[in-house]
């Protein structure tokens, strides 16, 4: 019996579609109701800063979940609540995703008491992430502060990966104290790279800072990059993102080619609960991460 | 202009509730508690509102005898459809702890029996619909809300009287009903003109045709009727003008809301004060986020309470915040969404840092949210100038006076824009009209 190549691709091809139509379906019931997932590691990366390894214990869940760098999860801790917290690793990592947490708050506090092994509730993903496409073949200038690296450690980490795709890397990063830089001894390797210029900064220095002390944007002037071609992606308390956009824009960086992942109190995630109003925008949905032109207006106005 | 002319007879607006309950619809109806309307369920018409009207004013609210038959001759109520729809508690999931530590989660689905709404109002239905874009046509849909809001027949009524805080007609929201009703009442002293709106609407109607219950309404009928409307309009048109004289009267007198430090008696004729300028949407969406430092937010922060009242009562708010509440044996939780407000301590809260940390930036958002932003959210103003949030004000701040004081001073606002504006020419009278040039 002779069989049609052609029904057999058929075949495939359906076959295909069906499993897409259910991952679909899943990542829309995951964006409604938390799922249960499992802390595979806990790594401690500063007193008050750690990082959660997570599973969702349903494997096809886990096969089915993707995201795109600069998107967060809503992580849930059983009997205390919900905390958007964004999402640090590469979305190709395969069987895990990673999220680092600071204990500043209710939940994230009672969150850092969490081992290895726990569980706790994972909702997402949600919002949009960083112009990754838009940024290839262009210089990737990233500039954090504060409390705000995570965002941009998935852009590291992404780009680092795909080395090839991006002209010059340059890493920006400010801290309050020197001891709250994390990830110390990996920039030190970057630094050693020709293609990667990194630049830190803190308020305070303690013993042994080889890096800047003051601003993160007082740095912006040794940064080396092509004004004509390259993306700028910030991420950190308003005032330095909006600081550090005026001087990129004295550079002559291109205002559409700044973006900033903006914070705000989100709690549905979905575009429902109206708390991540920011203006007109909904940060849940329309951000984290804005054009600059978007928000330039609202950015030096108190209260939005 | 009522292209199917029905009268219902007052007596027999029992067999519309009949046939309704016959058909398993819940009825919910206005009815009187704690000295104000409330819609609850009823199964007798004599459970409805009767022989009362409202008179509603800035951080005002009393019920009046009024000496008439009719149901429906007040305003709007302090709530109406927003609760039933956007619940003010909603589980939103459950969640059970196993003994391994593992989560299991299952959201709740909530099942509404079929409801009928008596006595919706314009504003009501304008407001249904900003819910409805917001809960059901942007990005993602919310299920409870889906479910609330399916089986539902709205049987609107047209208001016959216009309250002092009514501005529907400078919202285009009212005060005629135009659509989203399946059955639209105009009430008169011996029954109701009845016309249809949908297929559903259409069904019961013929229905009661067939067990003749309605009547062919006369064209008398239909004439009271129209003028009824006419007069609600003209009203709410003769309040505007009230107030822009009144505001040419005083222009050099200081700033109002003192109602709190007023007297009884004083605060009873400055109820009989009317307010000031007309509201204009077009104009406030414009300026108004120009004129944030204007000094008149912080007279308005000094007076605000920050309680909420407006933005809880307000029937397009949608803002909700959300807890777990654990069982006490510790097994299971219940994930809970309650009404919030742009108003409360939470709401701009990112950790250990307050986004509107005081009153002025509260009233701000409030502001300017909805009258600014939503239109870039949703094609619109958020305001569908049913007054409620001026009535329930406890200090009695006139929301629309205050939006129009903070885009008026600046030199924004000219006598002949509001007077263009506002009305077709021929309510101007003469004499007003050469008042305006010292604006
Ligand atoms: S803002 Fe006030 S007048 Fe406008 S819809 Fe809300 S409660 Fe009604
Ligand atoms: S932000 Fe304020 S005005 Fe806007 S919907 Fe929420 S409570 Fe209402
Ligand atoms: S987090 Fe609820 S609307 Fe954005």
């Amino acid at each position: 019996m002779i069989t049609s190549p052609t029904s057999d691709v058929q075949g495939t091809l359906t076959e295909q579609k069906t499993v897409q139509v259910k991952a679909d379906a899943m990542m829309t019931k995951l964006q409604q109701q938390p799922f249960n997932a499992r802390i595979v590691e806990r790594i401690q990366e500063s007193p008050d800063i750690f990082t959660l390894r997570l599973t969702f214990s349903d494997p096809e869940l886990q096969q089915a979940y993707s995201f795109a760098p600069g998107q967060f999860n809503m992580l849930y801790l059983y009997g205390v609540g919900e905390v958007p917290i964004s999402i640090v690793s590469d979305p190709e990592h395969p069987g895990s995703f990673d999220h680092t947490l600071r204990a500043v708050g209710r939940i994230t506090q009672a969150m850092a008491q969490l081992k290895t092994g726990d569980y706790i509730g994972v909702r997402g993903p949600f919002g949009r992430g960083w112009p990754l496409e838009n940024a290839q073949d262009r210089d990737l200038v990233l500039i954090t502060g504060g409390l705000g690296c995570a965002p941009l450690v998935s852009v590291i980490h992404y780009a680092l990966n795909r080395r090839q795709l991006y002209k010059r890397l340059v890493i920006m990063q400010g801290v309050k104290h020197s001891n709250d830089l994390i990830w110390r001894q990996q920039y030190q390797q970057w630094a050693e790279r020709e293609d990667i210029q990194i630049l830190l900064a803190a308020d305070e220095t303690g013993a042994h800072w080889p890096w800047a002390k003051g601003y993160v944007t007082n740095l912006i002037a040794q940064a080396q990059f092509d004004s004509d071609n390259c993306i700028a992606l910030l991420c950190g308390p308003e005032v330095m993102m909006q600081t550090a956009a005026k001087q990129l824009l004295q550079r002559q960086v291109p205002e559409q080619q700044i973006w900033l992942s903006m914070e705000r109190n989100m709690k549905c995630a979905v575009g429902h609960c109206g708390h991540c109003q920011y203006g007109a925008h909904f940060v849940c949905k329309q951000g984290p991460v804005f054009n600059y032109p978007e928000i330039k207006q609202l950015l030096s106005q108190a209260g939005f | 202009m009522r292209d199917q002319p029905h009268f219902l007879p007052r007596l027999q607006l029992q067999s519309l509730l009949d046939l309704l309950i016959a058909e398993d619809y819940q009825c919910m109806g206005p009815q009187i508690q704690s000295n104000a309307i409330v819609f609850k369920p009823f199964s007798q018409v004599t459970a409805l509102t009767q022989g009362i009207t409202d008179y509603q004013d800035a951080g005002h609210y009393r019920l009046q005898p009024y000496d008439s038959p009719r149901n429906f001759h007040w305003n709007c109520s302090a709530q109406l459809l927003k609760p039933y729809f956007f619940q003010a508690e909603q589980v939103l999931w459950q969640v059970e702890k196993q003994q391994d530590g593992q989560l299991v989660f299952c959201q709740t689905q909530s099942h509404q029996p079929k409801r009928a709404f008596f006595g919706v109002r314009a504003c009501d239905i304008a407001a249904l619909k900003l819910q409805d874009q917001h809960f059901l046509h942007s990005e993602f849909v919310d299920d409870h809300y889906a479910e609330n809001r399916r089986n539902n027949l709205f049987i609107a009524v047209t208001c016959s009287k216009a309250g002092a805080n009514c501005f529907c007609h400078r919202t285009s929201d009212g005060p005629a009903i135009t659509d989203g009703y399946d059955l639209l009442l105009d009430e008169l002293n011996e029954g109701f003109l009845l016309q249809t709106g949908s297929d559903e609407g259409e069904r019961l109607c013929q229905q009661l045709l067939q067990t003749q219950v309605l009547e062919i309404a006369s064209s008398e009928q239909q004439q009271q009727a129209d003028q009824s409307l006419s007069q609600v309009r003209q009203t709410l048109f003769d309040n505007d003008d009230q107030r822009l004289q009144s505001h040419q009267s005083d222009q050099s007198q200081p700033p109002q809301f003192k109602a709190q430090q007023q007297s009884q008696q004083q605060s009873q004729q400055q109820h009989q004060q009317p307010k000031h300028l007309p509201f204009d949407p077009e104009l406030i969406r414009q300026v108004l986020m120009q004129n944030l430092d204007h000094p008149h937010w912080q007279e308005l922060a000094e007076t605000c309470l920050s309680c909420g009242n407006c933005t809880s009562v307000c029937p397009t708010c949608f803002c909700s915040s959300q807890r777990d509440i654990p069982e006490l044996d510790g097994s299971q939780a219940q994930h809970v969404r309650q009404w919030d407000s742009c108003f409360s301590q939470g709401h701009g809260y990112i950790h250990g840092y307050q986004v509107r940390g005081k009153t002025q930036l509260r009233y701000q958002q409030w502001l300017t949210h909805k009258l600014v932003n939503w239109y870039e959210q949703y094609g619109r103003s958020g305001c569908v100038g049913c007054g409620r949030c001026v009535t329930w004000c406890p200090v009695g701040i006139d929301f629309t006076q205050a939006a129009m004081q903070i885009c008026q001073d600046n030199g924004q606002i000219s006598g002949d824009r509001v007077r263009g504006d506002r009305v077709r020419g021929d309510r101007v009278s003469k004499d007003r009209e050469g008042g305006h040039n010292d604006n």
